[in-house]
């Protein structure tokens, strides 16, 4: 006999062996199968959570995957907008206090009148109305 | 939305597909796990798992159910693996590591009676320590193909692989039993 052939003949012995256990299987075995297969049924009733224990990972899977998609489309919040000043570069900067000096320098006698002139009187101030009057 | 009226019904089908298949779930439990009690357990736990699947299609619960036991015997299998290895370490042996005879093994099957023990139930002991010895895939397919008589299909369906890796742990499962059990009858 070839090791096909005694493959083939173990494995019909075993199936052989498998069925009369199964057709001869004492009576006190069913019963605890009976008994089990009751608890089993009865389980679903006690802790009808224990149903959904099959769909676990396919739920858990499904809040990774939306907490990932909530954290991908959350909208940006707005930046501040940044003050004019901090806009202006220190070549920019520059420029401004160079053409500043410049100008004094083209014209430094309205400067000096600037400076001579005494300061008009304040149409609003009450107070120096009063006194002139 | 929950059917009260039609959970029952389903239950009640359900109840009755486990009542045909109990027995031979019991004694592919037995055969894998070489106890009563760690069988009756087994095969306990799948049923409570198979209510899960309660409203699929009638169908589709043969594999399913199959599917289930299978996997329980296997985390039974690593769970063994393991107090194998605890106990080897706290014998101070290293029988375990080398392969030589389970200490869990060794323990008495409360279900034995050698007065009352048949052949087949005889030659069925002796097929399942030699299975218990066999990597996991290979054991799989000999119980769902062999024992179980399930075709190529839904068994590859009860693993979750290919058909050809069914095939390739059938032949390598039957050869390896071919020689550990040169004189079994």
């Amino acid at each position: 006999m070839n090791e096909d052939a005694r493959e083939t003949e173990l494995a019909r012995r075993a199936s052989e062996h498998f069925e009369r256990a199964c057709a001869e299987l004492d009576a006190d075995t069913r019963s605890a199968l009976r008994r089990r297969r009751a608890a089993a049924m009865d389980s679903a009733r006690r802790r009808p959570y224990r149903l959904l224990r099959p769909l676990a990972p396919a739920g858990a899977l499904a809040a990774a995957v939306a907490l990932a998609v909530a954290l991908w489309v959350r909208p940006v919040p707005p930046r501040p907008e940044e003050p004019a000043t901090a806009a202006i570069s220190a070549e920019e900067a520059a420029a401004t206090v160079v053409q500043a000096a410049q100008t004094l320098d083209e014209d430094p006698e309205f400067y000096l009148w600037l400076v001579a002139e005494p300061i008009a009187p304040d149409p609003l101030d009450d107070t120096a109305e009063d006194t002139e009057s | 939305m929950f059917d009260a009226a039609h959970a029952a019904e389903a239950a009640g089908d359900l109840d009755g597909f486990l009542a045909g298949v109990e027995v031979r779930a019991f004694r592919m439990a037995q055969v894998a796990l070489g106890h009563r009690d760690d069988a009756l357990d087994a095969v306990q736990d799948a049923m409570e798992r198979m209510l899960g699947y309660r409203h699929r299609p009638p169908e589709e619960w043969p594999p399913l159910f199959w599917s289930v036991l299978r996997r329980r015997l296997t985390d039974h299998h690593r769970r063994n693996a393991v107090q194998r290895r605890l106990l080897g370490w706290l014998l101070g042996s290293d029988r375990a590591e080398d392969g030589a005879e389970d200490p869990l093994h060794a323990l008495p099957d409360p279900s034995a009676d050698p007065t009352r023990a048949l052949d087949h139930e005889r030659a069925l002991l002796r097929l399942s320590g030699a299975l218990r010895d066999l990597p996991a895939r290979q054991r799989e397919a000999f119980l769902l193909r062999v024992l179980q008589g399930l075709d190529v299909a839904d068994t590859a369906r009860a693993m979750g692989c290919g058909e050809g890796s069914v095939k390739t742990h059938l032949s390598r499962a039957l050869s390896a039993l071919r020689e550990r059990l040169e004189d079994w009858r």
